[in-house]
């Protein structure tokens, strides 16, 4: 039998429906601690409530997807889709997250300690992404709005085809996508982007590059084709 | 010199066929100069809207045979002929239908607010459901419509999970039947204010939605994807995949052992508000043909596809294609452009707003520059203000009232008391390649034994 008491439950002999049931049921202001998930995909997703979620451990795909208001804490890594359509809320990792990290995202702040795969960021229409660490190939892929701070390196084709928003990288970028563009950041950027990473316990880079689009693809002029490689 | 040139080009023109003198070149005919012409001049693909108008083996390639002495059929019009239709069985409360078709999926963006509006109330009339688009869930249409189905789209335009748990089930989109392997299009006249926000894109952009998912990249991630919608819905309604006809048994069986409840599959007849041109006719495969490699995949997997139905559309026109669609296998269809054209599309009024678009009413496939003469494809209020909401929605509960009657009628000729009822065997081919493709066989051919 599950054990549950005031503030952690004991996921080891729950389904995930169950979990996610107890988590929905949670009131505004709640704080919860789960245990004994072992990684397990799609839990804290689809909720609404002002909550305080931590995860002891890992957590595996999806994880505080689809929703609009709990904070969720992951004390391990986590898995693809992680934040996936946030609304409001937050994510926090202290590990690396897989793929695709608040893919979607509308709203609210993910904060990684280490490092993503593929497509962090990718579609992103709001919100705040802070990556600790690097990033993999293709993120910020279409992105619409928001914010994306990259402490570390970013993968091939980082902002490729990008809409608006805004990514910052203080590491190294593998090559820009189509119809994105570079230049090192403000003073004034810098400086609020120092402070931000540190408020979050992310020790800051020297100095960000700024990524932005081009908007040559906004319209189907020809005159924005490329052959490719 | 010149004397011998005039005598050699006069003997040349001598040889020529006359009859040749102004007929097209079969291959480069007018059409296709037309077009390289026009790529000459813009320098990229060209775009429209509407759909297929390539002449493709269609459902009129099969014919119904009704009873006669072999079996008795039922009273038109008075024996009971049930309509009714379940989707999704699988899930707690799966959507439960009067009449098996539905209103396809299509986007407040290339639609206008009424025409969504108007296509929930007039679906909602007669017991079935409608279907969201690319830019997320209208409110109006949310409230016109007593079961509505939400795309999960690629672009997650507008997708909130407050719309996600409102939903009365959902459909993630892989591809659509006119153009399968690419995402959607919406030119920037069509971008207003108001769509721009739903989609959180600068007004006025030319708008392309990606085609593949964000955060899942293969049958294996689906899995986990589908039992993420599960989760956020707690299970209660189905999730289901839309498929373009294209590689359909491979595909219809991956969706199904995803774990989707019901399998959408739209052939290439199937519409579009804006698509590159080449795709709409030359990608993908038939509707009469998918349903068909569909109906086999289903069929192949046992008791892993048990309880998961298999919707179907593209370029269904009437209670007739809706007949034959069932017979070969699909358990419901859904409608698109006909049902657009129930609302208005193509008709002959405001002809000079037609011409001005360079077509005219039966011809017009403009729902891509924004300028809907008759108020279904824009976002321009002034248009849109030609749509009547009320006579709109009354017109498409007339035409899904008419096209179920249509099938009812076949169905009992047949001699079935369930639209459902009606099989492969109740159907001939008229055309070799027709039989080829169904299995159905060729009408004339039958031996006795």
């Amino acid at each position: 039998m599950a054990t549950v008491t005031e503030r952690d439950i004991d996921c080891a002999d729950l389904s995930t429906r169950e979990i996610n049931t107890l988590l929905r049921g949670l009131a505004d202001g709640d704080q919860v601690r789960l245990t004994n998930l072992d990684a397990r995909h799609n839990i804290a997703v689809g909720l609404h409530g002002k909550v305080q979620i931590t995860i002891d451990g890992d957590a595996g795909y999806y994880v505080a997807g689809l929703c609009d208001g709990p904070d969720v804490v992951v004390t391990g890594h986590a898995g693809n889709g992680a934040a996936e359509n946030l609304q409001s809320g937050s994510l926090t990792v202290a590990g690396d997250v897989g793929a695709g990290l608040a893919a979607t995202m509308r709203g609210g702040r993910a904060v990684v300690a280490g490092s993503t795969g593929a497509r962090a960021g990718v579609l992103m229409k709001g919100g705040d992404v802070l990556v600790g660490g690097s990033v993999g190939a293709f993120s910020c892929f279409m992105m619409q709005r928001g914010r994306m701070v990259i402490c570390g390196d970013a993968g091939e084709h980082l902002g490729d085809s990008l809409y608006e928003g805004k990514i910052y990288v203080g590491g190294e970028i593998a090559s820009l996508g189509a119809d994105a563009q570079a230049a090192p950041a403000t003073a004034e950027e810098e400086a609020e982007l120092r402070a931000h990473c540190e408020a979050h316990g992310i020790t800051p880079p020297p100095s960000f590059t700024a990524v932005t689009s081009m908007r040559t693809l906004y319209s189907f002029d020809a005159g924005a084709w490329k052959s490719g490689d | 010199m010149s004397s011998t040139n005039g005598t050699i080009q006069s003997a040349a023109l001598a040889l020529e066929d006359p009859t040749l003198g102004t007929q097209p070149n079969p291959l480069f005919s007018p059409a296709v100069i037309a077009d390289i012409q026009e790529k000459a001049h813009l320098g990229r693909y060209r775009l429209r809207g509407f759909g297929a108008r390539r002449e493709l083996p269609s459902l009129d390639d099969l014919t119904v045979i009704p009873a006669g002495l072999s079996r008795m059929a039922l009273e038109g019009y008075r024996e009971h002929c049930s309509a009714k239709t379940v989707i999704g069985t699988r899930a707690e409360v799966p959507l439960t239908l009067d009449i098996p078709i539905g209103i396809a999926g299509m986007s407040y963006g290339a639609l206008s607010a009424t025409a969504k509006t108007a296509l929930g109330l007039g679906a909602t009339a007669v017991g079935t459901f409608t279907t969201t688009g690319d830019g997320g869930m209208l409110d109006a249409e949310r409230e016109a419509s007593k079961q509505l189905v939400y795309q999960c789209l690629p672009s997650r335009y507008g997708f909130t999970v407050q719309d996600l748990q409102r939903a009365d089930a959902v459909e993630i989109v892989v591809g659509q039947g006119a153009k399968p392997g690419t995402g959607g299009l919406l030119l920037g006249a069509k971008v207003s204010g108001e769509v721009a926000e739903a989609r959180t894109l600068p007004p006025g952009v030319d708008q392309r939605s990606p085609v593949r998912h964000p955060d899942w990249l293969g049958p294996d991630d689906l899995v986990i994807k589908i039992e993420e919608l599960r989760e956020a819905t707690q299970g209660r309604i189905p999730i289901m995949v839309k498929l373009g006809a294209a590689r359909v048994v491979d595909d219809v069986r991956l969706a199904v052992k995803s774990g989707a409840d019901a399998v959408v599959l739209d052939g290439m007849e199937g519409g579009t508000a804006a698509s590159p041109e080449m795709l709409m006719d030359h990608t993908g495969i038939p509707t009469m043909a998918a349903v068909v490699e569909a109906r086999r995949a289903l069929d192949s997997m046992g008791e892993v596809s048990e309880g998961v139905q298999l919707v179907v559309s593209g370029g269904i026109r009437h209670g007739v294609d809706v007949a034959k669609l069932l017979a070969l296998g699909a358990d419901a269809v859904t409608i698109g452009t006909a049902a657009l054209i129930a609302l208005n599309c193509n008709k002959p009024v405001f002809a000079e707003d037609y011409a001005a678009l360079g077509t005219a009413p039966g011809a017009c496939h403009h729902c891509h520059t924004g300028r809907c003469p008759v108020g279904v494809a824009t976002q321009d209020p002034e248009l849109e203000g030609r749509l009547d909401l009320e006579q709109a929605a009354t017109r498409t509960k007339h035409l899904l009232q008419a096209l179920t009657m249509e099938v009812q009628m076949l169905a009992r000729a047949c001699g079935k008391s369930s639209v459902h009822h009606l099989s492969p065997e109740d159907l001939r081919a008229l055309s070799p390649s027709a039989s080829a493709m169904t299995g159905i066989p060729l009408a004339g051919t039958a031996i006795p034994t």
